[in-house]
């Protein structure tokens, strides 16, 4: 890796207890950077930690072993340089969008004004101009993605956590947020970790793929040697994109533990 | 364009010709009513003791109305109901918060709460006339028990349904604990507190109510009682219309607070009136 990595991982681990009191290592010996600017896709099944992994970056849950260093040396959690954003929305139903992506803004003391304006140019770099009024609940589904997006990019984070962002739309409608994200990382210098379960998914948006399995035993890692833009059909059909598919895919099938922890998930 | 317009258009004055009908039926249904009821006390098929005529009820009306009464006796109601309400939902909304961001003090508290609540109000009506005398208090208080449980719990339940996500999402954006307090806390739990704020209105006025039939000298359940205790039955009618029509006012009230303050949520619609 490059010589400042801006999130490494080292021998981290995390035991979970059960309800009925049993110890649970969802990960156990993790180790990797993250290269200061790259598009990173963690892919794994239910239950590879590819999510635990996430949130222990963003500081929501701290590892019971090992350590994760930022290029800064900081170990404040919730680190401000970090926009997260999850599968779920957490857009603030009260609030209407125009507030929902000042947020972030507001909770640093940025003036109204100022934060205001800020959350109108978003509202517009992600293609909302004219719904800065609207309510979550008067948003789309796709809407209300592109609205999680401009407030993870209010407070202009060094580095981008997701979480399966796009894995509750139909297929159209992530292919489009799937540019839409592409296109406002790229040239951003911005660092992105992103959790998906979807092997297309990593295909088009990383730089790097990281397959992990059950224990969060990485089974593939491999810088993608595909050109950008991806997002044609033609390079879809590509036998080096076709190839890295199959990789991937044997990876995530010959996870031996993996049909113990759940199912696989559904919405691939 | 212009045949999907006009289909619009055709569909809303067949909307407007449904509406129309439905008032006029029921303004028809309402007139004829009265009269069959009229027609039957004018045959002296009613016992006007029992049943006055509608000619009855409106004199009472019509007479109170010219010397006062009904906007004195009413304004009475209306003070405790108002009263009531505002210390009731206000002592609730409080409580709520503070027990609910304590855990274990709502752990602790819960049986007695509990307690307290299983009991109908109406019965302590007696002991707050002992304690507050025959006047306004008695009724207030009397208006404000029954409602601050119904708010109290509302807001309990709306404290701890606190979506975490939401928590977790503004606390990484380096939200200060008082950030999530205000920001989210709050907010959240107030959408449940306004629902029990929302119900406790009629329920105020059940308490004023109840309050002034027990033991007064002022208000509707006053006039109702007097009336009933003098054999008045059309004035005992008559008291009761005009509690009507109080009561829908303050629901109509309701339904223009309750419209403006929740935009934001999907079922404010969700009508929890009349439980």
């Amino acid at each position: 890796m490059s010589a400042a990595p801006a999130i490494a991982l080292n021998d981290v681990a995390k035991v979970f207890v059960r309800d009925d009191g049993a110890a649970v290592a969802v990960l156990e010996h993790v180790s990797f950077d993250i290269a200061a600017g790259s598009f990173v896709c963690l892919v794994g099944r239910s239950g590879s930690g590819k999510s635990t992994i996430l949130n222990m970056i963003a500081g929501l849950i701290e590892p019971s072993g090992g350590a994760i260093g930022f290029a800064d040396g900081s170990s404040k959690r919730p680190r401000l340089d970090v926009g997260y954003m999850t599968q779920k929305e957490t857009l603030l139903p009260w609030r209407d969008l125009l507030r929902n992506v000042a947020m972030p803004l507001e909770v640093r003391g940025v003036a109204k004004l100022e934060r205001e304006q800020r959350a109108r140019e978003l509202i517009r770099l992600v293609g909302l101009a004219g719904a800065e009024k609207r309510y979550p609940r008067e948003l789309s589904g796709g809407m209300a993605r592109r609205a999680s997006l401009a407030r993870m990019l209010a407070s202009d984070p060094a580095i981008l956590l997701l979480d399966e962002p796009f894995g509750a739309l139909d297929a159209q409608l992530r292919a489009e947020l799937q540019h839409e994200l592409l296109r406002l990382w790229q040239g951003s210098g911005k660092t992105i970790v992103f959790v998906t379960h979807d092997i297309d998914e990593a295909l088009i948006l990383a730089d790097r793929v990281i397959v992990l399995q059950s224990g969060g035993r990485i089974a593939v890692d491999v810088e993608l040697p595909l050109a950008r833009p991806r997002e044609s059909r033609d390079v879809r059909l590509a036998p080096q994109f076709i190839e890295l598919h199959e990789r991937f895919l044997e990876a995530l099938s010959g996870d031996p533990d993996a049909g113990a922890r759940g199912a696989v998930g559904a919405t691939a | 364009m212009s045949a999907t317009s006009s289909a619009v258009l055709s569909r809303q004055t067949a909307r407007a010709r449904h509406r129309t009908f439905v008032l006029l039926a029921r303004l028809g249904g309402f007139l004829i009513g009265v009269t069959l009821w009229q027609l039957g006390a004018s045959a002296n098929l009613l016992d006007p003791g029992v049943i006055p005529s509608p000619l009855a009820i409106l004199q009472h009306l019509t007479k109170w109305t010219l010397d006062g009464t009904l906007w004195f006796q009413s304004w009475i109601t209306i003070q405790e109901t108002v009263a009531g309400f505002v210390i009731g939902t206000t002592g609730g909304i409080v409580f709520g918060f503070a027990i609910g961001s304590v855990p274990a003090l709502a752990e602790i508290l819960d049986p007695f709460i509990l307690a307290v609540y299983s009991i109908p109000k109406v019965a302590l009506a007696p002991l707050f006339l002992v304690w507050f005398g025959i006047g306004l208090e008695m009724k207030i208080v009397l208006a404000a028990v029954t409602v601050v449980f119904i708010v109290f719990f509302n807001t309990l339940a709306g404290v701890r349904n606190v979506d975490r996500d939401l928590v977790d999402a503004v606390w990484l954006m380096g939200a200060k604990p008082r950030d999530v307090l205000l920001k989210v806390l709050v907010p959240s739990a107030m959408s449940w507190a306004l629902t029990g704020v929302r119900i406790a209105i009629p329920y105020a006025l059940i308490g004023a109510i109840i309050g002034e039939l027990i033991a007064s000298n002022r208000g509707i359940g006053y006039l109702i009682e007097s009336s009933a205790s003098g054999y008045d039955t059309a004035g005992v009618f008559a008291a009761l219309i005009v509690l009507t029509v109080l009561a829908m006012l303050l629901n109509a009230v309701v339904d223009e607070v309750d419209r403006r303050i929740s935009k934001w949520k999907p079922d404010a619609s969700v009508s929890l009136r009349g439980t």
